[in-house]
This record gives C-alpha cells, structure tokens and sequence, in this order.
C-alpha cells in the first residue's frame, strides 16, 4: 500500500492536473481554437471529467481524514460540504448529459472557491485568521506543502476552479449562438 | 460523411487516453518521488526510573499536583483569576528534571507552544525580541511548555524546533496526554499564563499577543 507522503505526491500531481487542463479547456475553447474538433469533444465529455474531479478530490479528503488520520479543520469541513455532493450530482448529470446541473452546482462552486482561497491564504498568512491555533486541527496548520505551495486548500481551490470551468465555459462559437438564441 | 464519426471517436480517445495517461504519470512519479521520511523515533511518554530520572524525548511524564484550571472561556471572564495555580513537576526533553511551582515567592509565566502551530511560530520570535528589549522583568520566570507533539505534523521534533527558533528559556515536555496543558486549561496556542509570586492565577491569555500586549498584560499582572 502507498504510504502517506506518496499519496500526498499523486493527490498534488493530480490538483496540478486538474486545474491546468480546466484552464487550458477554458483558454482553448475562448480563445485559441473554440471550433477546433477536440474541444468539441472536450466539452462532450465535460460532465464525466466534471465528475472525476469531484470524485477525485471526494477520495482523496476522505483517504486523507480517515486513513492518513488528518483531523479535518472548521475550514476543511465546510470545502467538504461542498465537494462531496458534486461528486453524486455531477454522476447523475453526467450519465442524463445534463448540462443544466452547472446552475446547481454554482452556489457550492461559489462557496468551495471562496472557501479554498481564503484557507490558502490564512496557510500563507496566519495573522489573517483567528491568532490562536485550537487544541485539534488548527485552519493555518499546514498538514504538508508539496512542491512548495500544494497543500490541501490548493487541492480544493484547484478542483473548484476545474469543476467550474469544465461546466460553464463554451466554445466561442456555441457561446455566440446561445447568446443569440 | 463517413470521416466525421472516425474523427470524433479519435478525439474521445485521446482526451481519454490523456486523463489517464496524466493520472498514471502522476502515479509513477508519486511512486518514485514520494518516499517516507517518517521518524522511527517513538513519542510515547516514559516511565521515569527508580531514581526519578527518564531518557531523552520528545514527550515526558508530568505530574500535577494541585487543582486544575478550568479552559479559558472563549468569551467572558476567566473564573481562574486568584484561583492557586497547579504545580507541574515534569522533565526537559533530554531527562532533566524542571518544575513549575507556584507560591515559592517569585512569579512566573508559563508559555505553552506546539512546534506545529503558525501562530506559535509567529510568536516566538516577539518573544525573544521583548526578552531581547531588556523589558523581562528581573523576577519574572518564564518557562515554556512544549505540548500536543504529533510527529507527522511540520517541526517536529519538538526538541530540535526549540533550538532552531533559539528560545531562550527552559521547555518542559508536555506528556503525551498533555496532562500539563489540561492542567492549566490551554484553550488554543499559544498560550499564556501569568502566575504571581503568591501562587495565584493573574492572567490568561490565548492567541498571538505581541510585545506591547505582553508587556501590557505581564505589567498588569505583577502589579496586582
């Protein structure tokens, strides 16, 4: 079995991932090539990738609190409330290809987004959070930081930012003509 | 006509191919770059010997005696003020022998710290510089208790963290059940308290304080 500090390593490579081809997904589809055919299919399958996302950083919370033993914080926990159900509701789009799930997952991609950035930010700057670290698990207390920067709230921010990107941008081309319609 | 469906069943599988080519990749090189740095140094809390003695490490027996504190409230005041602090006779993380003993007719603050704690981090070095500033005062102890050690967690050992950060003062090693931090009812860290020379709680106070609130609330407390 793989020992914590690898599984820490794939977690992160994964984020990486993650968020650089929503970017790249979202970059391709407004601005290089919106009507080149692989975006087209990129967005084809936006759901089912949407979806692995979420199961993926689903996974990997629960792997970390209940096998690696890191006590989620007050912060963790409300990223958790908002990961988890896109994991379910994301499946259920994907296998009804249901584009109109993006407006239900808009209010806990909001919330997961502004959650995450914030918990980064206080891991960086603890002086901008509580000033007292609690006798569990402190929100500034970095369980690790892969790569330098990678750490949990990373892991979270970079899966809302690739959910969110994979269901709301469009190709140019079909934005333009939903715009007309 | 016939290209287009030939096309797009490429494309699928390359996007495909490329998730789980990028998931493998991570994968292998988590495998090969992830390793264990785990320490195979155990933190269980020691027995002492028939001579009163313990071996190095980074949590050691303490013995309360006295009442203990109730947590500091979060919000109100604390009932603990002019209550008899608890003695605290435990060990330094090398074995030697340190004592935290109220009432011996000098006061004292006790600073309880965890090597993993940012706000720690960001509070030794305001501490050293007030010890630095020459604004100790001369009777005052201060003794820092080192406690809620978790070795997977950053700075850890304990023992090694207090050399780097060059903290000036003694550092008892809290037991692994924190029996010292419950004993004076740490609610979060850091934390401080401020025992007078009669023995009687003074102060409490949780959270980064910085140099002039330190001074504020040790001027405070000794002048009670």
């Amino acid at each position: 079995m793989m020992d914590v500090r690898t599984v820490e390593l794939f977690t992160s490579l994964l984020a990486l991932v993650a968020l650089i081809g929503g970017l790249s997904y979202a970059f391709m589809s407004r601005v290089v090539s919106p009507q080149a055919s692989i975006v087209a299919e990129f967005r084809r399958l936006s759901l089912w990738l949407a979806w692995l996302v979420a199961a993926g950083a689903t996974a990997g919370s629960l792997y970390f609190s209940e096998i690696a033993d890191f006590v989620p914080c007050r912060l963790c926990w409300f990223q958790r409330i908002c990961m988890f159900p896109l994991a379910g509701i994301l499946l259920v789009a994907a296998i009804r290809q249901d584009r109109n799930v993006r407006w239900y997952a808009l209010p806990l991609l909001i919330a997961g987004i502004c959650l995450s950035s914030y918990h980064y930010l206080i891991e960086w700057k603890p002086s901008l959070g509580e000033g007292a670290c609690g006798i569990g698990a402190s929100c500034t207390d970095v369980w690790f930081r892969r790569m330098g920067f990678v750490t949990l709230a990373f892991m979270a921010l970079s899966g809302f930012i690739a959910i969110a990107a994979l269901l709301f941008v469009q190709p140019k081309k079909l934005h333009d003509e939903s715009s007309e319609r | 006509m016939a290209k287009q469906p030939i096309k797009k069943s490429n494309n699928s599988k390359l996007i495909i191919g490329g998730v789980i080519a990028a998931i493998v990749i991570a994968f292998v090189i988590a495998i090969i770059a992830g390793g264990s740095n785990d320490s195979a140094s155990s933190d269980t809390t020691k027995v002492p010997n028939s001579d009163g003695t313990v071996s190095a490490g980074e949590n050691q027996p303490v013995e309360v005696v006295g009442d203990v504190l109730e947590p500091l409230p979060e919000s109100g005041d604390d009932s603990t003020i002019g209550l008899m602090a608890p003695t605290l006779n435990g060990y330094a993380f090398d074995g030697s022998n340190l004592s935290v003993t109220p009432g011996n007719g000098k006061p004292y603050m006790v600073v309880f710290l965890a090597h993993w704690c940012s706000h720690c981090n960001n509070e030794v070095p305001r501490l050293i510089e007030w010890k630095e500033s020459g604004a100790v005062p001369a009777d005052l102890q201060v003794i820092a208790v080192s406690t809620s050690v978790a070795r997977d967690r950053p700075n850890y050992p304990p023992s090694q963290w207090v050399v780097d950060k060059a903290w000036p003062w003694p550092v008892m090693a809290d037991s692994e059940a924190k029996d010292a931090a419950r004993a004076y009812g740490v609610s979060g860290f850091p934390f401080f308290t401020i025992v007078g020379a009669d023995g009687k709680v003074k102060v409490r106070a949780s959270g980064e304080l910085g140099t002039d609130r330190i001074n504020q609330i040790v001027t405070a407390a000794l002048a009670n």
